[in-house]
């Protein structure tokens, strides 16, 4: 099951004398840190109400001096996830996702969802099973049929792999014929200076 | 410096054929490739590459956008952690 509580920001150092501190937050927009109501450290006892002031400057209720923002510097702030708004169809929490287990649809195991990523060109799932080899899957809906977030677990259906091996001109060896200029050397001005032991050639 | 446009875009020959096999046999399939130097050509929008960054290979969706940017740009060598707070995923 998903965590029921998410981890989202930290408290930095103070930012003047009235007890404002730095916030590193971890949420899509950082002012989104304050819009969630009020946070609670790790072990969920003390809350934390947050003003946001822009700039990653934020006033923390009761507190009023540099002393005591400095006390919380480190502090992580958590936030419930019944919280987080209700998301759109096909839409998932990345928080939601880590931790599910996967399975194919024949029911073999395949591991467990430990990262989600998206590098700019679509979402894909990071598997790690039992012996802690990773799979990396594209998060599609013919890749991954069934999300069961409540039931802790995805279905997935692993695709074809086709491998294409690099061939002679992808390692940096050019298949092109080297330019044919009559008299020309196929070496850069530089490199013949230097085979010629630094003399300069004749025709210079 | 930008390519010369007279030489039109840079793409390893051989993924021309893979694209066109992949895409005739309309199935569900990763096409793994070392070539990150290759342009995305509007023949690849739909497919899936695993683009390899020297470590694993990184499944690149590619879409209409994509076109004339270079596989290696969507598949980064360098290991980025974050916090996965609030951020969503929208199912493909």
């Amino acid at each position: 099951m998903p965590d029921p509580r998410i981890l989202v920001g930290e408290i930095g150092r103070p930012h003047g004398v009235r007890g404002l501190v730095k916030i590193h937050a971890f949420t899509t927009e950082p002012s989104d840190i304050a819009s969630y109501g009020p946070l609670t450290d790790a072990e969920g006892v003390r809350t934390f109400a947050l003003g946001w002031l822009g700039g990653g400057v934020a006033r923390i209720e009761g507190v009023a001096d540099r002393d005591a923002a400095a006390r919380l510097t480190g502090t992580r702030l958590y936030v419930a996830r019944e919280r987080l708004p209700p998301v759109e169809e096909e839409e998932f929490y990345l928080a939601d996702l880590v931790g599910l287990d996967a399975a194919t649809v024949e029911g073999e195991p395949q591991g467990r969802v430990v990262a989600v990523e998206d590098f700019g060109a679509g979402p894909f799932l990071t598997l790690r099973d039992a012996e802690g080899r990773e799979t990396l899957l594209p998060f599609t809906r013919t890749v991954v049929p069934v999300v069961d977030v409540a039931g802790g677990k995805i279905q997935v259906a692993l695709p074809d792999e086709v491998i294409v091996q690099p061939e002679p001109g992808e390692n940096g060896l050019s298949e092109e014929p080297a330019t044919a200029i009559a008299g020309a050397s196929p070496l850069p001005r530089r490199s013949q200076h230097r085979r010629n032991g630094g003399q300069r050639d004749a025709a210079d | 410096m930008a390519r010369s446009i007279w030489k039109g875009p840079f793409v390893d020959g051989y993924l021309l054929g893979k694209a066109d096999a992949a895409r005739e046999s309309k199935r569900s399939e990763i096409i793994k490739i070392w070539s990150r130097r290759s342009t995305i050509l509007p023949q690849f929008v739909g497919l899936t590459f695993g683009v390899y960054n020297g470590k694993k290979f990184i499944p690149v969706q590619v879409s209409e956008n994509m076109v004339g940017h270079k596989f290696g740009e969507f598949s980064p060598t360098r290991t980025f952690t974050g916090h996965s707070s609030d951020k969503k995923a929208k199912r493909g």
